[in-house]
């Protein structure tokens, strides 16, 4: 054996455990999802093949196009939201101040904290009769003429709100550890060029934290378009396609063929928005 | 002046902004219920009732009034129906057992933080200093799996661990649980590890091949040691993604009470007979106390670790 088969046996060797656990319980279960699609699951175990009926019951179905109408409006909602505000964030904090490290870490707090100690503070803040916010808009400040119920008015902002507020911080880490790293000088040479501060965001900053904020926009997208949890804790009767799939295969009737087929119909839009947004975005 | 004023707004809105449903969630927390509807955040009166009741493990069990044995006596009953009753007096009590979900929640995480780093130190050598045919698409396999999750995942591992018969038996539903796990924090924790150990001099490895150290010899000795911080931050960061799940608890452990973590106690907790806001905000603030002190120590390391991967 060469020197170069023994390297390439070694290193198959050490990353193969991880492989068998990835294929063993992520790419087969990717399949194994496709395959019940075209099932009737029942509970017993015992599968029916009924072909596209999953599919056509779907496309057919008020809810599915409800859902689908929901989870797009919830996707770029907290898509734009926590790329721009996260962008913004950073480039706030891209100077050195005194308590920077500070505010850095009080700024991590929401996405640092479990998901399920955040849940019940937000509803407990946003609570028409105790809450501060209304407090704050009815009581305070008069801003609004009587206490209302955000969660229940306007569930899809209440929820494209707390996902910002819980995921920014992620973009505004990154993005901020991007600009640290732009050289200096380039701002200098624009100086001396006679660039103004807008010129020099617009000519050095933005171009360099473009490939960043578009791949972190990227990857927002494919999170947030598969989102649960946020979901579900916050606004369980506002069904996205995620809560709809959850819905569909673990409560009442557990219909997992049905189920199987949401799941595939998500990966396959995932799947098309990633190719086209490579392709046109990040030019690959 | 004036602009120096306007990043000091800026920057103190921006810390109310991440604050705010902290502050609300320790101040309830603190009060007692007849100031819920009090909007300060600063209890009248500081109530420290709720924190005494999850800590105290002595008191994570409510103990028949001692007239109940004496109306017990009285009734003429069997030793065993007495036995029952006080039994079922006592499981009925509905206080929030938080030590134990909090072991629930600590040996899940840990266990597969521990498995998903070692395995992932392995890969992640390979990955990162090794070349070998096949690479690349190893290298894209895992970032796409990084990217998947959550409940489009959840339809298929639930039908497969439940026709291997896992979810029969608490053994077989923690195996089951485990292993999800650890495969959920397993892309990332290859990805990260990957790009921490790229950044280490390959030249260092040819030395060490030099002095007739193997493959996992150089991992042991040279980069092991070199990736000290690396490896605990991905470790603290596997861990903190574990302890925050609720999806796949909710689906495994909903038979077995015992079995419970801190997320899914909390949200049965919210749903309890027993539902008082002190209680639920005091939990979350346990719950989210150890992860935030894990979390601010990875933070600058954590970022590194994203951001070596994350290139034009």
């Amino acid at each position: 054996m060469t020197i170069p088969e023994r390297e390439a046996r070694t290193g198959r060797l050490l990353i193969l455990p991880s492989l068998i656990l990835i294929g063993l319980l992520t790419l087969y279960p990717l399949l194994y999802t496709l395959y019940l699609s075209f099932f009737d699951v029942t509970l017993g175990g015992a599968n029916s093949f009924t072909g596209l009926d999953n599919l056509a019951g779907l496309l057919s179905d008020r809810i599915f196009w409800r859902s689908l109408g929901i989870t797009m409006l919830y996707t770029a909602g907290t898509t734009l939201g926590t790329t721009l505000f996260g962008v913004a964030v950073a480039l706030l904090l891209n100077r050195p101040f005194p308590g920077r490290r500070l505010v850095l870490a009080v700024v991590l707090l929401p996405y640092a904290a479990p998901l399920i100690s955040e849940v019940y503070s937000w509803q407990f803040f946003f609570d028409p009769v105790n809450g501060l916010f209304i407090d704050f808009l009815v009581e305070k400040t008069g801003l609004f003429p009587s206490r209302f119920n955000l969660m229940a008015e306007a569930p899809v902002l209440f929820i494209v709100l707390f996902s910002v507020w819980r995921n920014f911080p992620f973009t505004a880490l990154l993005v901020l550890s991007r600009l640290q790293v732009i050289d200096r000088s380039l701002y200098d040479a624009a100086g001396v060029d006679g660039a103004g501060p807008w010129h020099k965001f617009l000519y050095i900053t933005v171009p360099e934290i473009l490939f960043i904020t578009s791949a972190l926009s990227l990857i927002r997208f494919i999170w947030n378009f598969s989102k649960f949890d946020e979901v579900y804790l916050l606004a369980p009767h506002l069904r996205t396609l995620p809560v709809h799939t959850y819905y569909t295969a673990f409560t009442g009737a557990m219909e997992m063929g049905l189920a199987s087929a949401l799941a595939v119909i998500q990966i396959i839009i995932m799947l098309l928005y990633i190719s086209v947004y490579v392709k046109r975005v990040l030019g690959w | 002046m004036v602009k120096r004023l306007l990043f000091l707004l800026a920057v103190l809105l921006l810390m109310l902004f991440c604050l705010l449903p902290f502050a609300q969630m320790l101040s309830v927390s603190f009060k007692y219920s007849w100031e819920w509807g009090n909007p300060s955040l600063i209890p009248d009166r500081i109530n420290g009732e709720a924190y005494g009741e999850l800590i105290n493990p002595g008191r994570n069990v409510r103990e028949p009034y001692p007239i109940m044995h004496t109306l017990l006596d009285e009734a003429g009953l069997s030793q065993g129906q007495k036995n029952r009753i006080l039994r079922r007096y006592r499981e009925a009590s509905d206080i929030f057992p938080f030590g134990l979900y909090f072991r629930n929640s600590l040996l899940l995480s840990l266990l597969s933080a521990l498995t998903a780093t070692f395995l992932a130190s392995l890969g992640a050598y390979a990955l990162g200093r090794m070349r070998f045919p096949g690479k690349g698409l190893i290298n894209r396999t895992v970032l796409m799996v990084y990217l998947l999750g959550g409940v489009l995942m959840a339809v298929p591992l639930y039908r497969m661990s439940a026709s291997a018969g896992l979810l029969r038996s608490a053994a077989g539903t923690c195996c089951a649980l485990l292993l999800i796990y650890l495969v959920q924090v397993l892309p990332v924790a290859l990805y990260l590890l990957g790009n921490y150990f790229r950044a280490i001099p390959t030249t260092l490895d040819d030395a060490g091949r030099m002095d007739g150290l193997s493959r996992g010899g150089i991992l042991l000795r040279i980069v092991a040691p070199l990736s000290r911080n690396a490896l605990t931050t991905v470790f603290i960061y596997c861990f903190i993604i574990v302890w925050n799940d609720y999806l796949y608890a909710s689906l495994f452990l909903k038979s077995y009470p015992g079995l419970r973590t801190l997320s899914l106690g909390i949200r049965f907790l919210f749903f309890s007979k027993n539902a008082v806001w002190d209680r639920i905000m005091a939990a979350s603030v346990l719950t989210a106390l150890p992860v935030i002190l894990l979390f601010w120590s990875i933070q600058t390391n954590l970022e590194r670790g994203f951001t070596e991967g994350i290139k034009e």
